[in-house]
């Protein structure tokens, strides 16, 4: 995410393409340089980012077993 | 890209696919499961996975694409409205080429004249409104509980601005009662489900208990490689183990509770209703009307349009695709009438559709 406006809008950075989305669905503070789940026009969901490295941390120990 | 290229790690994918096949060997018989979800199907589609599963691995998609359950009906009820006069029709673009009554769909008949346009979101939709105060605009809102929120924040928004030349079409549908008027299906016989990302992004994972008290696994993840053959993985543990439960592989995405301000802003603004889907004929309490308080903004009492019977085009086999009991390849009309180009039928129209993702990638 680059930046947030007074009307709740953002501007965000998908691979290179810039793009407005409203967070107007969200239930959860967001900041800029979060990542965001975004659907038609809308952000849906913070990414978990500390969710996402452990998963795959404990999918490689699980692979490695 | 941070956060989707080590879901692509190749390294990871091929142990992914040794524990698969090692599981798979385990089990032994022949084990089916089920994608809820267009996203899923044209990521499997994508990234060949169906190619990389075991023999005894049968992965079938379900009634997930939007377009692909939107009745005939629907199409035709949209039809009506998109003609009149002084009407600007406004949908999301995979809508267009669904072939309604007599093969015909809304970009046929924007081609001969009609004010049908394509919107990224309702934003955009609502803009078109605000420019245009001497027309009607109707919004057709299809999709599950991913899309609806930003329909109810529509609404809202219209009501709060008394924007009152915006009105809505909704054939939006919700997701669990589709899956119970799966798992009540005796012709169906899947062990287990891959259950819809985005959707769980909004609504968490509580709503799928019913899978596991049916005995059949559910695994809700994401759309990278990692994340469906993960999902697969969980899904034979389940089977292997006997212990059925909702597990979550996307947690980055879902929380148990879901995004609890978008299901508010969706209870407040609609109402469950029974609705038609294609293939699996009326679901109760699967469709969303709006409540009472924004009928105002209902595009059907609006415009009074009636409600006909339509039946499907003849030996097209979507119904019985989008029921997991078919696939595309049995269909007559599969790559000989029925073509992304010129489709027959809905499940070949949208990219999420069985038939348009086993055409691009098989």
């Amino acid at each position: 995410m680059l930046e947030i406006d007074q009307d709740n809008m953002a501007v965000i950075d998908i691979g290179g393409v810039r793009r407005e989305v409203s967070l107007d669905i969200m239930d959860e503070p967001v900041a800029v340089g979060d990542f965001v789940l975004c659907h038609a026009g809308f952000a849906i969901r913070k990414v978990d980012e500390v969710d996402a490295e452990e998963r795959l941390a404990l999918l490689r120990e699980i692979l490695e077993a | 890209m941070k956060l989707i290229d080590e879901y692509r790690d190749n390294e990871l994918l091929v142990r992914l696919r040794e524990r698969i096949h090692r599981q798979a060997r385990g089990i032994g018989r022949g084990v089916t499961l089920m994608e809820v979800c267009g996203t899923h199907t044209y990521a499997i589609g994508r990234y060949g996975i169906r190619r990389i599963l075991p023999e005894n691995v049968r992965l079938i998609s379900g009634p997930g694409c939007p377009v692909c359950v939107t009745s005939a009906s629907d199409v035709g009820r949209a039809l009506d409205m998109a003609g009149k006069k002084g009407v600007i029709f406004t949908t999301f673009g995979d809508m267009l080429k669904v072939p309604g009554p007599g093969g015909e769909s809304l970009q046929k008949l924007r081609a001969k004249g009609a004010d049908v346009r394509v919107v990224g979101s309702t934003i955009e939709a609502m803009r078109i409104a605000t420019d245009n105060p001497g027309s009607e605009v109707v919004f057709m809102g299809i999709g599950f509980e991913t899309t609806t929120p930003t329909v109810a924040s529509m609404i809202k928004t219209c009501a709060r601005l008394g924007v009152k030349n915006m009105s809505l079409y909704s054939v939006h549908k919700l997701v669990p009662p589709a899956i119970e008027a799966l798992l009540a299906d005796s012709e169906l016989k899947v062990d287990g489900f891959l259950c819809p990302g985005h959707v769980s992004a909004i609504i968490g994972t509580r709503p799928y208990e019913m899978i596991p008290r049916k005995k059949k696994a559910a695994v809700i993840a994401g759309f990278e490689p990692v994340d469906i053959l993960e999902g697969v993985s969980m899904i034979l543990e389940q089977i292997i183990t006997g212990e059925f439960t909702v597990e979550n592989q996307y947690g980055r995405a879902v929380k148990p509770h879901g995004n609890t301000k978008a299901v508010e802003l969706m209870e407040e603004v609609f109402m469950p209703a029974p609705s038609q889907w294609r293939g699996l004929g009326v679901i109760p309490e699967s469709g969303l009307v709006l409540r009472p308080e924004y009928s105002s903004f209902d595009a059907i009492e609006r415009f009074d349009v009636p409600y006909r019977e339509y039946e499907q085009e003849e030996g097209c086999m979507c119904g019985h695709i989008l029921r997991g009991v078919a696939s595309p390849e049995e269909c007559p009309l599969f790559k000989t009438s029925c073509t992304p180009h010129d489709p027959v039928g809905p499940c070949m129209v949208s990219r999420e559709g069985t038939c348009a993702a086993h055409y691009r990638f098989s």
